[in-house]
């Protein structure tokens, strides 16, 4: 049975579509052509593959959500959404034009410096707060302007992967 | 100097550098002693030692770089030598005279050169008494104030530096005054917290120099030699990525002016055992005293390639007494070094910390990885972002170059970020295949080698996504094959309708 799945690289979309033909093949199309693979996993985390009796062998992984691949050619991230979460995911675009913009921790670290408190105006770019990780000092920046809505951080703590630190309205 | 046997060695550091030291200890016969910080139980530096002692804590300071803790290992351990590798107390003077005083061999230099050298001030000072030249620049700034003074007096641009330590940690590049408080104080912030030091100063910035530095070994007997040089210009904030040797902009005549002041340098500080003597280079070949690095340095290993001499092993040699005498170092071929970091280029250069989930490591002629991480470590981020350093050999820079484009292609880490695609794509620029680079390079093309997608589409990696979702499709979550032994599972499922 086929099925087509939207494949996300850096904003960009393709669809691909995959059909199981027999132990370790599939025939998959994207771009308008038809290819034949052979995948073969060799470790829990890398596979070989013959597209068209190309080789190419990557080292994969499952990450937030994502699927990682890396080949002799560079490192790919992706986000594929089976045909269910294509359609979750039309529906939840149109909630998400409006909202704040939520500033979170994108690696653990120590926040050195809060630059802004709540109801301070920000330009776009404008320097929110420093914070150190690996003996680096980092700034962390607006995206947009705006209004600062939240401050949830003080300057000494130290934060984890994903606490939110600022809100800007 | 008596000569003395040295059978236990502590190494009072850890990552790539601490496994580095381990593999010439085993070689010589030498019983390695690692120490480590509670997060490091797992690192790789104390998997390969052949004795471990914890050092309480986490944060540098209270483990790598508390002397008293580190002392005590090694008296605990019985080592009469402790290897400090680059960085934590490898340029600290009161450690190597602790060492001293305990009958414990620092394998480095004593604290007199360290003291004389590790201040850079007075560094410029014993250099430009030795008749050494050096870039104008002032002693340790009291504060802001002095420091715009000071700015003014050189002219902007200016740079702002760490008194107490190198590696580029600290420093900053001050175009204009409204720039300078800022930029004092974050220097002084991080110099304290990496050197536990917090004097700076200024020195004049050159535009688009070269930074390239000679490697020196000294025996504290009067014998000292260059081993040539390293060419580090390929710099990110200051931070090396790539060096290779020699260098591009190198002619005979230079190196031997070079060489000279470099062997002149180590002697005028009475040095012993390994060295770097940095100096920057303009267009028009004038040099000029930058540092001197007294320690073994995190690039060392290009020379190891192309003079087949391997420093550490000198290193210990010197410290157990043996002399220069008679060594004359001679260079065969090219070598490049490219720094694999932990970080997201595409993310500002965030360091990122995490899981290594796999690993493949390039393998084959003329090919060397110094690592500090292995597939099912996490990488702490209590620590420096460095997990490797890729080296390649070649008859002549082309041969090099094109061993590393292709060792750098073998390279793959997933789980965390890299700073490799970044690397692949300086080596694949027209100007660093041509060797015309200097410290600008990258500020100048950041954004070009940044741009997306210029690595190309991958038809098959779109397939291979494509296919592995239709895996936990059909198999539920990704576990199903993550987990399970190589091609169990994926017999299991790519059966159609019949499921063993």
């Amino acid at each position: 049975m086929m099925k087509r799945y939207l494949v996300i690289r850096e904003g960009k979309e393709s669809f691909v579509e995959v059909t199981l033909l027999r132990e370790h093949v599939f025939r998959v199309v994207m771009n308008g052509n038809a290819h034949e693979i052979d995948v073969r996993q060799c470790t829990a985390d890398s596979l070989s593959l013959l597209m068209d009796n190309k080789v190419s062998d990557f080292s994969y992984g499952f990450i937030d959500d994502r699927i990682e691949l890396h080949s002799k050619n560079g490192a790919y991230r992706f986000e594929v959404l089976n045909e269910r979460k294509q359609l979750a995911r039309r529906s939840r675009r149109k909630r998400d034009e409006t909202g704040p913009e939520v500033i979170k921790a994108f690696m653990p670290g120590k926040i050195v410096k809060v630059h802004v408190a709540p109801g301070d105006k920000v330009a776009a770019g404008a320097g929110l707060l420093i914070m150190e990780a690996m003996k680096m000092e980092n700034e962390i920046k607006s995206r947009r302007p705006g209004t600062v809505r939240a401050v949830h951080v003080a300057a000494g703590q130290t934060v984890d992967n994903g606490t939110l630190l600022i809100e800007i309205d | 100097m008596p000569r003395k046997k040295i059978a236990k060695i502590l190494v009072a550091n850890r990552g790539e550098i601490a496994v580095r030291v381990m593999r010439t200890c085993r070689e010589l016969g030498i019983v390695s002693v690692a120490v480590y910080s509670d997060p490091d139980r797992h690192a790789l530096h104390v998997r390969q030692a052949d004795e471990a002692w914890p050092l309480p804590g986490a944060a540098p300071r209270d483990t790598y770089l508390d002397q008293e803790k580190i002392l005590e290992a090694a008296r605990k351990a019985g080592a009469e030598a402790i290897h400090p590798g680059y960085g934590f107390l490898s340029e600290n003077a009161s450690f190597s005279r602790a060492c001293r005083e305990r009958g414990i061999v620092f394998i480095g230099p004593g604290p007199e050169s360290i003291e004389m050298m590790g201040e850079k001030t007075r560094a410029r000072e014993t250099m430009s008494r030795a008749g050494v030249p050096i870039v104008p620049g002032t002693p340790p700034l009291a504060d802001k104030d002095e420091a715009r003074a000071a700015a003014e007096r050189i002219g902007y641009p200016v740079l702002i530096k760490a008194a107490g330590g190198g590696g580029g940690k600290g420093m900053r590049k001050v175009e204009r005054p409204a720039e300078l408080p800022g930029a004092f104080e974050a220097c002084r912030r991080e110099a304290l917290s990496a050197f536990g030091d917090g004097r700076v100063y200024i020195e004049k910035f050159l535009r688009e120099p070269h930074h390239i530095e000679f490697q020196v070994l000294a025996d504290g007997a009067g014998e000292a030699v260059h081993l040539f040089e390293r060419e580090c210009s390929v710099q990110r904030r200051h931070q090396k990525i790539i060096e290779e040797t020699p260098s591009p902009l190198m002619t005979e005549e230079l190196r031997e002016a070079m060489g000279e002041a470099a062997v002149k340098a180590a002697r005028a500080c009475g040095y012993l055992s390994a060295g770097t003597i940095e100096f920057l280079v303009d267009a028009d070949r004038h040099f000029y005293f930058l540092e001197m690095n007294t320690r073994l340095q995190v690039e060392h290993p290009i020379t190891e390639m192309i003079t087949g001499v391997d420093l550490v092993a000198k290193q210990i040699e010197i410290a157990g007494g043996s002399t220069l005498r008679g060594f004359v170092p001679e260079r065969r071929g090219h070598a490049l070094e490219c720094r694999i970091y932990a970080e997201d280029p595409w993310n500002g250069f965030m360091p990122s910390p995490g899981l290594v989930r796999r690993l493949a490591v390039p393998g084959g002629p003329g090919v060397r990885d110094d690592s500090g991480v292995y597939a099912g470590y996490t990488i702490p981020m209590e620590y420096d972002p460095l997990i490797s350093k890729l080296v390649t050999w070649g008859q002549d820079r082309e041969r090099a170059l094109a061993r590393m484009r292709r060792a750098l292609e073998e390279y793959q880490i997933v789980g965390i970020r890299t700073n490799i695609p970044f690397l692949r794509r300086i080596l694949r620029h027209p100007d660093f295949e041509a060797g015309r680079y200097d410290t600008q390079f990258i500020e100048k093309r950041q954004e070009d080698l940044l741009r997306e997608d210029t690595d190309g589409p991958d038809e098959a990696a779109y397939a291979a996504a494509a296919v592995l979702a239709w895996f936990a499709d059909e198999h539920g979550p990704a576990l199903s094959f993550t987990a399970q032994a190589p091609s169990s599972a994926w017999k299991l499922s790519g059966r159609p309708g019949d499921r063993e």
